[in-house]
């Protein structure tokens, strides 16, 4: 059962990769994540939760995933934990569902979740006071062996890791459309440059959605600020790298992936090189992570973030479902329309929670089961009291999808909604929204929290650098990197103060957390 | 984790995002509140009726994401955990068979194998053997060495050493004994004077930084206002000793003919700036930890293969041969010399037999507190050496002394043995030991007791070393 369109994003149908999950064979194609491969094989059960070992499947196409993670490798390469979302594929990957026995789609342990009435929070704290000779005897050693997720290798690692130390004007951390405008800014001031970006394909959003700048198709576009860098001779692109923390004296830590996407390291290669980056300044262009809404059974497989839906329609050419209801509260969720059209993803239903949804945006959808949903109904019959508890775990894994619309349409006043995935798009708390709050135009998206820490010269948030997005607006035009410590903020401050990583959002006010 | 959960925790009065984490983990997920924190937070502003912002977030630390601990940790795995220090002449250890021990950061030879000889001990006892009756070669680059230079370089050592430096004459070396603030001795070594204001301290190799580091904050933190510099340059110099009575026949064939190296040149304690091989700067310094005549010649560290082929060649008529760490410490046992395993971070000058050392007409690091009375007490444990009644009988490291003839109770302990070893020049098994009232003990016997391997042995106490002790072959 393949889902996945004939013309592909970035991928390469030309070649084939062979790879296993729990044993199946299976095959991906060049330029594949291990999740998307699998929503292209049709395979949307990938893991069981920590506790109640829920049924997990794929929620997001980003590092921010939190539900699809399978054990890697196997042997003394075994490593738990992985995020299917961010693993690059390659011929012969091997990878596992984890945390559940004897088999993922029939796991005993999910029977925790029976007792979720019992186990709130706090009941640890609560029900294992007494006696305290139990503490480390009897009660951490049960909880152990039934909580944790997957296994770590027993042997020891057999490859090498290196460390390293890099030097520069400018570190540029991303490279989305704002990262490769600042860094072309910089570039072009006469700095030198360090570009570092955690996906193996540079481009970020642009590389997961339709997007045009300046009348260019996003990816040509990447790829000609892309190939003006490599010919500067001053710019050190990095891609597979992360940076992940920010140290005294504009110090950054970064690790580099140098070998994650081969079966082995090469003798000669470090699987992974830790990087020291000293920066004189730093554009922190991270990008956006789009927001999850609370519903009953969110959690299960079958619902994804809309914008992880444009994503893999549109960079990988894999369908996470043939038939899908879209749950949105802004109007970035909308675009998600277009792109399942496009795709030829039927669309039941799109559901609105915004007491009056822009016409314009309605009028492009002609679906018998559009619904508005009042924003105070919603959140008190959903948002706050969000998953119920299951009745069958077996029959979770089954249709876990179906009983989620179920209470979505409960809650929106529809009956019935023959489906099988829900694409869902939110701010949190819309219901609580002040009604002063301009609604605009990409909510739903929140800012990774930068790498904090003390710094001489903290990142800056390039809302200055990032014009790249704005049609008619020549890349030539973009501010210089002069320009940008005129907008420093304290990060932490910037990371509270909403918006997206498209300039679009960044004049408004939104009153909304990370 | 629901959002009931999250209103159970407003009820319970965990209502700062902080607490509200702790309790209910929300955030503590892999994606570390990336995804349904946000949510979470968003309908926690809803309960407790406060704006989003108001509300806030957590704290959010690095890692962003997840970095393995291998890529920290990076080559610092397994042996290169911590980097391996070979001395200049670990080459030619090598070729010569020497088989190595770690001390510290360095590897050291333990023995030198010949062809054919298995046991370490028979090649330890036939090292000390060639030491006492022909001469032995051992490479000590290892020890510590520091430069000190300076105007006020001897006063300076006067305050750090507890006995007297200032009067040491030009090309003399001298035995010192750096005392901790308390009063406890911190290191032992010898002070060489090089020139008036040029001295070249050598420490125990298991001190050499700690007493550079010692001697920089003596001079940035308690005297900043003397002239002098302290600069460790123990990677610098390739060091050996030539040791035993045929050491100064050996050394005229290496050393050139301009330098006299005979007993009146070069005493006991000499220093004597020379060139060896035709040219090749160096320093020799007679001193001795093995008791025998003996001699340290120092060049730069990268003549250090080439001087030991030097010596070894030139020694080669007397029957010169190699010997390692094991028998470097046999030799100072017999001699009663005392190392690490005596200067302990326990004993004082006076435990060690060493209380003439500290000068009353100076101060120095130590004096005072060296004085507690405590530190008086004639009770206290002090260094004797023993050796037991029956030669063959195996002398252990810790075992415990005590009276002869009463029960093995903690009571009765008297102290304990520090160091033992088979002396093959004595015939028997001696060692040094750390035992109340020592110094009117002498010709006692008392019991070693080692109840763990099922061990008692009775030991003689002698307060004089058993080899050599009126110094004539060290002199000689």
């Amino acid at each position: 059962m393949t889902r996945r369109l004939a013309i592909a994003g970035a991928v390469d149908p030309a070649r084939p990769l062979g790879f296993t999950f729990d044993g199946r064979h299976y095959t991906g194609m060049a330029g594949d994540t291990l999740a998307s491969a699998l929503i292209a094989n049709g395979v949307d059960l990938v893991g069981r939760s920590f506790k109640y070992h829920r049924p997990r499947g794929i929620l997001s196409a980003g590092g921010e995933e939190p539900n699809a993670l399978v054990e890697l490798r196997s042997g003394a390469r075994r490593e738990p934990n992985v995020k299917a979302t961010t693993i690059e594929l390659y011929d012969g990957l091997e990878a596992r569902s984890q945390n559940r026995w004897p088999s993922l789609r029939f796991d005993l342990m999910s029977l925790n979740s029976l007792f979720s009435p019992i186990f709130v929070a706090g009941f640890y704290y609560k029900t294992f006071m007494w006696p305290a000779a139990f503490w480390e005897r009897v009660y951490e050693p049960l909880i152990r062996r039934a909580a944790g997720l997957g296994r770590v290798a027993a042997e020891a690692d057999p490859d090498s890791y290196e460390r390293a130390y890099a030097f520069c004007d400018v570190l540029v951390i991303g490279a989305g459309p704002t990262g490769l405008a600042a860094a072309q800014a910089a570039v072009r001031a006469g700095a030198r440059v360090i570009l570092c970006d955690e996906d193996f394909r540079p481009g970020g959003r642009l590389t997961l959605e339709r997007l045009t700048i300046s009348g260019e198709a996003g990816e040509s576009w990447a790829a000609a600020v892309l190939a003006e860098l490599a010919a500067s001779g001053r710019v050190t692109i990095m891609p597979r790298t992360t940076v992940f923390g920010v140290y005294d004296h504009g110090t950054y830590g970064a690790l580099e992936r140098v070998a994650d996407h081969l079966p082995a390291p090469p003798a000669h290669m470090p699987r992974q090189r830790l990087w020291r980056i000293v920066a004189s300044r730093a554009v922190l262009a991270a990008g956006a992570v789009e927001r999850p809404i609370g519903f009953g059974a969110n959690d299960l497989p079958g619902i994804m973030l809309a914008g992880a839906v444009r994503g893999y329609i549109n960079r990988f050419g894999a369908l996470p479902g043939r038939r899908m209801a879209l749950f949105t509260n802004n109007d970035d969720g909308w675009k998600t329309v277009a792109d399942a059209a496009q795709a030829g993803i039927e669309l039941a239903a799109v559901i609105d929670s915004r007491p009056s949804p822009p016409a314009e945006l309605v009028a492009q959808r002609n679906a018998p089961a559009s619904a508005s949903l009042p924003a105070a109904k919603y959140a008190r019959r959903s948002a706050v009291s969000a998953c119920a508890p299951s009745r069958s775990a077996a029959r979770m894994a089954r249709r876990p999808a179906c009983r989620s619309i179920c209470s979505l349409c409960r809650a929106a006043g529809i009956r019935r909604l023959p489906c099988s995935r829900i694409s869902a798009s939110g701010r949190p708390g819309t219901g609580q929204l002040p009604p002063s709050c301009p609604r605009p135009g990409r909510a739903g998206w929140s800012r990774p929290v930068p790498p904090p820490g003390p710094s001489p010269s903290p990142p800056v948030w390039p809302t200055a650098c990032a014009p790249a997005l704005r049609p008619h607006l020549p890349a030539a035009s973009s501010p210089s990197i002069v320009r940008c410590p005129r907008q420093r903020r304290k990060p932490r401050a910037l990371s509270r103060s909403g918006g997206s990583r498209a300039a679009g959002a960044r004049s408004s006010s939104i009153s909304s957390t990370m | 984790m629901t959002a009931s959960d999250i209103e159970l925790a407003h009820r319970e009065g965990y209502r700062s995002v902080e607490h509200l984490k702790r309790y209910t983990t929300l955030g503590m997920a892999t994606d570390q509140g990336r995804t349904a924190n946000v949510a979470g937070l968003a309908i926690m502003a809803a309960l407790t009726g406060k704006s989003i912002q108001e509300t806030g977030t957590t704290t959010f630390r690095p890692p962003y994401s997840p970095v393995a601990i291998a890529a920290f940790a990076g080559h610092h795995r397994g042996r290169d955990f911590r980097p391996t220090r070979l001395t200049p002449s670990h080459r030619w250890s090598v070729e010569q068979g020497a088989r190595f021990v770690e001390a510290g950061l360095w590897l050291r030879p333990q023995w030198y194998a010949r062809p054919g000889e298995a046991d370490g001990n028979a090649i330890i006892n036939r090292e000390i053997r060639t030491v006492r009756s022909a001469v032995g070669l051992c490479d000590v680059s290892t020890l510590g060495k520091i430069d000190i230079q300076g105007a006020d370089a001897a006063a300076f050592l006067d305050r750090v050493y507890c006995n007297r430096i200032t009067t040491l004459p030009v090309g003399r070396a001298r035995y010192g004994l750096m005392l901790r603030e308390d009063g406890i001795v911190m290191d032992d070594g010898t002070v060489a004077r090089l020139a008036d204001d040029h001295f070249i301290l050598s420490t125990t190799s298991a001190n050499a930084d700690r007493i550079v580091q010692h001697l920089e904050f003596c001079l940035q933190v308690l005297w900043p206002e003397l002239d002098v510099q302290v600069t460790g340059v123990t990677e610098q110099w390739a060091q050996l000793s030539v040791a035993g009575p045929r050491a100064r026949n050996t050394l005229q064939r290496v050393v050139d003919p301009a330098s006299d190296i005979s007993n009146a040149a070069v005493p006991f304690l000499g220093v004597l700036p020379v060139t060896v091989c035709g040219g090749v700067p160096g320093r020799l310094f007679r001193i001795s930890f093995s008791g025998e005549l003996a001699y340290e010649l120092a060049v730069p560290a990268r003549y250090g293969t080439a001087l030991a082929e030097a010596i070894m060649a030139a020694g080669s008529e007397f029957g010169i041969a190699p010997y390692g760490l094991e028998a470097l410490l046999v030799l100072r046992l017999e001699k009663g010399f005392v190392s690490s395993d005596e200067i302990d971070g326990t004993t004082t000058a006076r435990d060690l037999g060493l209380g003439k050392m500290m000068s009353r007409q100076k101060d120095f690091i130590g004096r005072v507190l060296a004085e507690r009375p405590a530190l008086l007490d004639p009770d206290r444990p002090s260094v004797v050496s023993l050796r037991t009644a029956d030669p063959l009988a195996p002398l252990r490291v810790g075992s415990h002394l005590l009276p002869l003839g009463v029960p093995a109770t903690a009571a009765a302990d008297l102290g304990h043995v520090t160091s033992a070893a088979f002396s093959p020049t004595l015939g028997g098994w001696i060692g040094l030991g750390l035992v109340k009232g020592g110094a009117r003990r002498a010709g006692e016997h008392l019991i070693a007791c080692d109840p763990i391997r099922n061990g008692a042995v009775e030991v003689e106490i002698s307060l004089e070393p058993f080899y050599d002790p009126e110094e004539v072959r060290l002199r000689g």
